[in-house]
C-alpha cells in the first residue's frame, strides 16, 4: 500500500533580493498511516520549510520542485473539491510557538469552532459541544470557562493544548507538529508530548514530529529523518538510527543529548561551528566543515543517498559512514 | 472608572479651549466696535444723544464694563446651560443658529467618514493580500496621488466635472428628505473623503501586511480557512489600530475641510457659519462654534479609546 504522505525529491528555493536561498534540496520522506515520523535537525536545516511546503504555507518567493503525494493524490494539484477540505481535515499542523499561534482578539471557542463550521458545516451549538469535548480530550482544566476566554488569559501550556485541540477539530489523518514543545516550560514539554502520543494512538492518526532534539523522538516515533543544511542526511527506522548510526552528523547529535543513564560528570559533546549559509550552493557535503571524519573529498563531491547494506529502510548520504555501512565500505576498500 | 477619568480630562481640555478662545476673541478686537461700528471709538462729544444712549445700552447689555474674568465666567456659565448669547449682527440667539447649522455639518462629516471607511477597508485588504505586487504598488501610487491633491483644488475639480460639465449632481444643497440630502451632499462628502480614503488605505495596508506575517495567520491557513476568511475574520481586526487612531484625529481635519467645502458648495453648515462670523467679527458665534467643535473632537477621541478595548481584549483602560 502506498504511504499516506510521500515527498519525492522535494526542493525549495527562496528567491530573495540578495539571490537564491537553497532551503531544501532533494528531500525524500514518507509516512505510513498511523505511524509517526520524526524529523530532526538544527535551526535552518530545512525541516520546517519542508513541512510548510506540504501545508502550502510558503511565500510566493519560494520555488518548489519535486512532488508531494497524499493518499496517492498530487498535493500541488488537488481536484478543487478535495483541496477545500485537504488542509485542516486531511492534514492539520501544530506550530512551534503557542504564544503566537492563537488569534489574540478571538475567543477560544470561536477559534476552535470555525474549522468545524467551515469544513463540516456544523451548527454553532453542535460545534460548541464538540469544542468542549476537544478541550476535555486535551485535558484542559475548567474547559467551560476556557471557551469564553481570550488567548492571553491562558498559560503557554494551556494555549498549546488549545492549539492541539484546534488541530484535531476535523479528525485529521495526519498531524504535523513543528517543534510543539520548544517554546514551553520544561515541566510542560513532556506532558504535551505524551498527550500527542496518546492522541495519535487513540485516533490511529499519522504524525510528523519536527524537533531539534533527538531525545524527543527516540521513544515516540517509528521512523526518523535527520536533516542538515536543507538536505536529508540519514533516514531509517528509529531503532536503526540509534543502534546502527550511519551518518557522523546523527552521531554528533546523539552525543550532544543528555541521557538519564549517563555516568555523573560525563561531558556532553557539542557540535562545533555553525550551520551552513544556504545562499551558497554547496560543492560537497554541507556538514563537512564541522565533521570530525571529513576528508578533502567531502568538500568537493556531494555524497549520494544510498542504502545501508542489508537494510531496506535505512538510507544515508555520507562519504565516510559509521556503523555497519562504514564497516562494509572498509571491507570493499 | 476609566471613563470617569477620561470625562474629567475632557472637561479640562474643553475648559482650556473656551478660555483661550474667549481671550483671543477679546484681545483681537473691541466688542463694542463690532456691535456699534465707528461710533464706539468716536469722541463722545461728537455723538448725538441717541448714539450716546445706544453706547450705554450696549455696554450694559453685553456687560462690557465688567472685568475680563467676570465676563468669561458669565459667558461660560451661560454656555453650560445652553445659552451661547446673541449674535452681534442680527441679534438672533446663537443656539438657534447652531441648532440649524450643526446637524448639516455633522451629517456631512459622518457621510464623508462612512464613504472613506467603506472604500478604504476593502481596498487595503485587497492591496495587502497582494503585497508588493502590481495591484499593491499601483494602489500606493493612486493613494499618494489622492493625498497630494489639496481639498480646495479637489473641490473645484469635482464640482466642475460632476455638477457643471456632466450635471449629474445638483448645484445646491437640498434638504427636503434624506435621499435628497445624500444625493446633493455626495460630491462635497467625496471631496472630504478622498484624502481620508488614501490615509486609511495606507495605514491599514501596512498594518495588515505585518499582521499577515503572524503565526496565527499561518495557523488559520493550516486549518484550511479560505483566503477571504483569513483576511477579514483573522487579520482585519488586529490591524485596525492605527487607522482607528487617525480616524479620531481626522475629525479635526474634517472640520477644517468642511469650511472649504461648505463655502464652495453653499452648504449652510457651521463651516460656512464660522467664516461668515469671523468676517463680521461676530464673537459669540465664533466662540460657540470653537467650543462645539472642540467638544466633538474630544468626545470622538474618547470613543476611539473605548473602541480599542473592543478591537483587542488585551487593552485595559486604566491609565
Amino acid at each position: 500500500m502506498a504511504p499516506l504522505l510521500e515527498l519525492d525529491d522535494v526542493s525549495v528555493t527562496f528567491n530573495t533580493p540578495k539571490g537564491p536561498v537553497y532551503a531544501v534540496n532533494n528531500v525524500n520522506l514518507s509516512v505510513e498511516r498511523g505511524q509517526a515520523l520524526g524529523i530532526v535537525g538544527e535551526s535552518g536545516s530545512g525541516k520546517s520549510v519542508t513541512m510548510k511546503t506540504v501545508m502550502g504555507l510558503l511565500p510566493r518567493t519560494a520555488t518548489i520542485g519535486g512532488s508531494v503525494t497524499y493518499d496517492g493524490l498530487d498535493v500541488f494539484d488537488l481536484p478543487s473539491d478535495r483541496r477545500k477540505h485537504f488542509y485542516g481535515v486531511d492534514v492539520a499542523m501544530i506550530f512551534q510557538n503557542p504564544m503566537t499561534s492563537l488569534n489574540p482578539v478571538k475567543r477560544i471557542s470561536a477559534q476552535l469552532t470555525e474549522g468545524m463550521k467551515y469544513h463540516d458545516g456544523l451548527s454553532s451549538s453542535a460545534a460548541d459541544d464538540k469544542a468542549l469535548e476537544l478541550l476535555e480530550l486535551v485535558r484542559i482544566p475548567d474547559p467551560k470557562k476556557r471557551m469564553k476566554q481570550y488567548p492571553h488569559e491562558l498559560s503557554g501550556g494551556m494555549r498549546q493544548r488549545v492549539v492541539i485541540a484546534m488541530a484535531l477539530a476535523n479528525d485529521p489523518s495526519l498531524l504535523i507538529a513543528d517543534e510543539p514543545t520548544t517554546a514551553l516550560d520544561v515541566t510542560v514539554q513532556r506532558d504535551i508530548l505524551d498527550l500527542l502520543d496518546q492522541l495519535k494512538a487513540e485516533r490511529d492518526m499519522a504524525m510528523i514530529l519536527i524537533t531539534h532534539d533527538l531525545g524527543v523522538v527516540k521513544d515516540r516515533t517509528d521512523e526518523i529523518a535527520v536533516m542538515y543544511g536543507g538536505r536529508l542526511m540519514e533516514a531509517a527506522t528509529t531503532g536503526e538510527v540509534f543502534a546502527d548510526t550511519a551518518h557522523p552528523y546523527t552521531e554528533a547529535l546523539q552525543r550532544s543529548i543528555p541521557d538519564m543513564t549517563m555516568e555523573r560528570g560525563t561531558r556532553l559533546t557539542p557540535i562545533e561551528g555553525s550551520p551552513p549559509d544556504l545562499s551558497i550552493k554547496p560543492t560537497g557535503c554541507p556538514f563537512a566543515p564541522r565533521c570530525g571524519y571529513a576528508t578533502p573529498e567531502c568538500s568537493t563531491a556531494i555524497p549520494d543517498r544510498m542504502p545501508v547494506p542489508g537494510s531496506t529502510t535505512h538510507v544515508f548520504a555520507c562519504h565516510h559512514p559509521r556503523g555497519s555501512a562504514g564497516a562494509v565500505q572498509e571491507v570493499n576498500a | 472608572m476609566y471613563i470617569l477619568k477620561r470625562l474629567a480630562q475632557m472637561a479640562l481640555v474643553v475648559l482650556a479651549v473656551t478660555f483661550l478662545a474667549f481671550a483671543a476673541m477679546n484681545l483681537l478686537g473691541d466688542p463694542l466696535t463690532n456691535i456699534l461700528g465707528p461710533i464706539a471709538t468716536a469722541d463722545p462729544a461728537d455723538l448725538t444723544e441717541d448714539q450716546r444712549a445706544d453706547l450705554i445700552e450696549a455696554r450694559e447689555t453685553y456687560y462690557l464694563d465688567d472685568p475680563f474674568l467676570v465676563r468669561y465666567g458669565r459667558w461660560l456659565g451661560d454656555m453650560v446651560t445652553g445659552d451661547f448669547g446673541r449674535s452681534f449682527k442680527n441679534d438672533i440667539k446663537v443656539s438657534t443658529e447652531l441648532a440649524n447649522r450643526l446637524p448639516v455639518t455633522v451629517f456631512l462629516m459622518v457621510y464623508a467618514q462612512i464613504i472613506a471607511v467603506v472604500i478604504s477597508i476593502p481596498w487595503a485588504v485587497f492591496a495587502a493580500s497582494r503585497a508588493y505586487r502590481f495591484v499593491d504598488k499601483s494602489s500606493t501610487v493612486v493613494s499618494f496621488g489622492m493625498l497630494g491633491i489639496p481639498v480646495f483644488a479637489l473641490v473645484v475639480l469635482l464640482f466642475w466635472l460632476f455638477v457643471v460639465r456632466f450635471q449629474i449632481f445638483p448645484l445646491r444643497f437640498d434638504d427636503t428628505d434624506l435621499g435628497s440630502r445624500l444625493w446633493s451632499l455626495f460630491i462635497p462628502a467625496v471631496s472630504l473623503a478622498i484624502p481620508l480614503i488614501a490615509t486609511y488605505q495606507r495605514l491599514l495596508r501596512t498594518d495588515l501586511i505585518s499582521t499577515l506575517q503572524e503565526d496565527f495567520i499561518a495557523v488559520a491557513r493550516a486549518k484550511g480557512m479560505s483566503d477571504r476568511h483569513v483576511l477579514f475574520r483573522h487579520a482585519l481586526r488586529p490591524s485596525l489600530f492605527s487607522m482607528l487612531t487617525v480616524f479620531g484625529i481626522n475629525t479635526g481635519a474634517l472640520i477644517g475641510g468642511s469650511i472649504v467645502v461648505e463655502q464652495y458648495f453653499q452648504i449652510p453648515g457651521i463651516g460656512r457659519a464660522v467664516i461668515e462670523a469671523i468676517i463680521r467679527d461676530d464673537f459669540p458665534v465664533v466662540l460657540a462654534i470653537v467650543v462645539i467643535v472642540s467638544v466633538i473632537f474630544v468626545v470622538i477621541n474618547v470613543l476611539v479609546d473605548i473602541l480599542y478595548t473592543y478591537l483587542d481584549p488585551r487593552v485595559k483602560l486604566d491609565g
